[in-house]
């Protein structure tokens, strides 16, 4: 049996036992769906009812099934134009691969085209023969963590910043990351532009300091008070005051262009800059003042810019995982949970929806993987037993196939 | 006749309800509009159209300055019979910064009564030191192009973006210019009410300005391509791919745009391509061939480039300019385009050579 017709019975049997909910509004989106290996191979679909919705998925058992945030008057007319947008969701994806975590070096695997060479990490081209590479990406706990991270921050920024406080639900993709999506009727008609500006405001692209109010006035050291600051204002202060609350000199030093001793001569009126930092004073000490407040401010900002997949954020006709279906990458769900259970959500098991029942494969090549909670070795053509939830994960992404009896 | 201060108001803001009570109350139908409003229609809008400044007279006269108010609505049907849509913007931003340089003058009530009259939904702030707040959903709603008024920038808490008196006036300004843009093209029954000598005379301003823009583009795209005078969006993404590096998805499909709506040749943009780390002989002249012959592709506007993150300084380098090829035609056209003080021209990121060589 091959690989691709034993996860596609797995998918069926899931489907035979499960009824997918999501998503809400099925009568107003536009569907597309993958078969093995091919993300989305037909689109332009629609459907009435959830129960019609199901029993394509019984009938028809696609490897990957997706849905438009937009909401359609004709989701399944064609051209685009046809369908007549009513409005939309919104829509957040965060994906481990654009995180850039160090773990991603010890699991990322390359492999030469042209002779074969391979091995582990981001290796563009070939060390042997110059030839480009291709490159497979796996994710571990460690990465997912880091993706958590940011889908609370998002949740954060959106319910202190925007005052949202309904309508917003969370899941994992199934495969990287994660979606949120928000269903709120007084963001529904938010034209394209009006998007593009709230992702911007939650990447912090196009922030500029000095219309936060910041590096400013004649001499460059204008400043916000922290009681009135809002938005970015009260962000970038934040991590400023908290930064240089507890930064060494050493610190200082790499950071900005003060050398050490001058930045442990600086530290030494901490509390006063810290003071001043809330009353809106940014504290002058020369004239690397300003350069000195710049590097400190830009870098505060910095680590409040959410990396957001911008191209799914701002094009509400892509069609994106639907909550609840299987990834047919990883054969893991695209699982839905309460907000409050993001912080403790281990996406590679509490996805698994497959038996511990024992497959034989025989696996091509893995880094050490995590799924299920558990740790496999990496391995390289070996044959192996393996409990299917790990077996339908190696076939359903070709890193393996079933073994001959 | 309304007292002489509403008047005021409504010859200074002609989108505004006032102006159009002005409007229905002077008894005047679109057969019969005097010579004087029609020449005051024709002025507001070359002035618009042209980018020149149109200083409103300032008027005693109830009759003048109703005249003036009528002149408005008269130049939008002139405007809609060309059904261009990037006049329709024009006219929608001019419109939009006169009542911005009034705006800034007036008393708080008057910003006040405007917004109510935009339907704009506003409220006072509590908290000293903010004049104005407004629902974050409705400040969304509204197109901002100034740097200071993009949310990011702005003073967001709990749902509201907390506006300075400034700020506020230039909110209003914002809203001034998508209302009067989403008024264009009016009703195609006033059109037809316009006495058919007048249709004619506007149909041969807007051939004439058409034709200086056709005559114009066709000089800037019969000569060689000349990279150094690419917008830095597009020099950037150049350069980038040029020197081996893989775009993104959206970096290559609007370069490709881009170099087709300048017409630079085929084998040309095939030859800058094959630098990709990913490229593929088939796919990516596939992508060409379809982009050129097949469906036309218009090249990103710069709002689209920022939507992406690919413009470069958030067009700090590009005053004025709203899509990557009025830059380039400008700069081939008529030397460099206007820059902030203390800004230089960007250096090509392409190097030293002005030409795409064999």
């Amino acid at each position: 049996m091959s690989a691709e017709e034993f996860v596609g019975r797995k998918f069926h049997e899931y489907y035979g036992a499960h009824f997918v909910s999501e998503p809400l509004n099925i009568e107003r989106r536009e569907f597309g769906f993958g078969v093995f290996g091919k993300k989305i191979s037909e689109r332009h679909f629609a459907f009435k009812s959830l129960q019609d919705f199901n029993h394509f998925l019984r009938d028809q058992v696609p490897f990957y099934a997706s849905c438009s945030p937009a909401h359609y008057e004709f989701p399944d007319a064609q051209p685009m134009s046809a369908k007549r947008l009513i409005g939309g969701d919104l829509l957040w994806e965060f994906d481990a691969d654009d995180f850039k975590t160090p773990c991603a070096e010890g699991h990322t695997l390359w492999k030469c085209p042209k002779c074969s060479l391979s091995g582990t990490g981001r290796q563009q081209y070939c060390t042997s023969c110059g030839e480009k590479t291709a490159i497979e990406e796996w994710v571990c706990p460690e990465c997912l963590d880091a993706v958590k991270k940011q889908t609370l921050e998002l949740l954060k920024t959106l319910q202190d910043d925007f005052g949202i406080s309904e309508g917003l639900s969370v899941n994992f993709s199934g495969s990287k990351g994660f979606h949120v999506h928000l269903r709120s009727e007084s963001y529904f008609k938010i034209p394209q532009a009006g998007r593009v500006e709230m992702l911007n405001y939650l990447t912090g692209h196009e922030l500029d300091l000095k219309e936060l109010g910041f590096l400013s006035g004649k001499r460059a050291l204008g400043s916000v008070a922290l009681k009135p600051a809002k938005g970015w204002q009260s962000k970038v202060l934040e991590s400023a005051i908290s930064f240089l609350e507890k930064c060494t000199a050493f610190e200082l030093h790499s950071l900005t262009s003060l050398r050490e001793k001058e930045a442990a001569t600086l530290l030494e009126s901490r509390e006063k800059i810290i003071e001043g930092l809330r009353e809106g004073r940014l504290f002058e000490f020369g004239k690397k003042s300003p350069e000195f407040w710049k590097a400190v401010l830009e870098k505060s900002a910095e680590g409040h810019k959410l990396k957001i997949d911008r191209q799914t954020s701002i094009d509400i006709a892509k069609i994106v995982r639907v909550p609840e279906t299987l990834h047919g990458s990883t054969g893991l769900l695209a699982k839905k949970f309460a907000m409050e259970e993001l912080a403790g959500f281990d996406a590679l098991k509490e996805s698994i929806v497959f038996s511990t029942n024992p497959v034989r494969v025989f696996v091509e090549r893995t880094p050490r993987f995590c799924v299920g909670g558990e740790w496999f070795e990496a391995m390289e053509q070996k044959e192996i037993e393996l409990p299917e939830f790990a077996a339908v994960f190696l076939l359903a992404r070709n890193s393996a196939r079933l073994a001959e009896k | 006749m309304l007292p002489l201060g509403e008047l005021r108001f409504a010859q200074n803001y002609p989108f505004s309800a006032t102006a159009q009570s002005v409007v229905k109350n002077s008894g005047i139908s679109l057969e019969s509009v005097p010579k004087a409003v029609l020449q005051r229609a024709r002025i507001l809008l070359s002035s618009a159209l042209e980018g020149k400044e149109h200083n409103l007279s300032v008027q005693e006269d109830s009759e003048l300055i109703v005249n003036e108010v009528l002149a408005f609505p008269v130049a939008k049907i002139l405007l809609s019979f060309s059904k261009n849509s990037s006049y329709f913007d024009r006219f929608a931003e001019f419109i939009a910064e006169s009542s911005f340089k009034r705006l800034e003058l007036e008393r708080n009530e008057i910003l006040f009564d405007l917004a109510q009259e935009l339907g704009l939904k506003f409220g006072l702030p509590e908290e000293k030191g903010f004049f104005a707040e407004i629902p974050v959903q409705e400040y969304l709603r509204i197109p901002h192009s100034a740097m200071r008024m993009h949310l990011v920038n702005q003073k967001l808490l709990k749902g509201k973006v907390f506006l300075s008196q400034s700020e506020f006036a230039r909110f209003l300004a914002d809203a001034v210019r998508l209302k009067v843009f989403q008024s264009l093209p009016v009703k195609a029954e006033d059109l037809k009410k316009m006495p058919e000598s007048f249709k004619k005379e506007s149909l041969e301003i807007f051939a004439q300005v058409s034709e200086r823009q056709r005559q114009a583009m066709a000089q800037v795209l019969s000569g060689k391509i000349v990279v150094e005078s690419f917008p830095p969006c597009f020099s950037e993404l150049y350069s980038r791919l040029s020197s081996g590096e893989q775009l993104s998805h959206y970096g290559n499909f609007s370069l490709a745009s881009f170099l087709i709506a300048i017409q630079m040749p085929r084998d040309k943009i095939m030859e800058l391509y094959r630098k990709a780390p990913n490229f593929d002989e088939r796919v990516s002249g596939y992508h060409i061939d379809r982009m050129s012959r097949g469906k036309k592709y218009t090249p990103a506007s710069c709002n689209t480039m920022r939507s992406y993150g690919l413009c470069i300084q958030n067009g700090a380098l590009c005053p004025g300019i709203k899509n990557p090829l009025q830059y380039y035609r400008r700069k081939l056209f008529a030397g460099a385009p206007r820059l902030p003080e203390g800004k230089e021209a960007p250096e090509s990121a392409a190097g030293p050579e002005t030409e795409v060589k064999e």
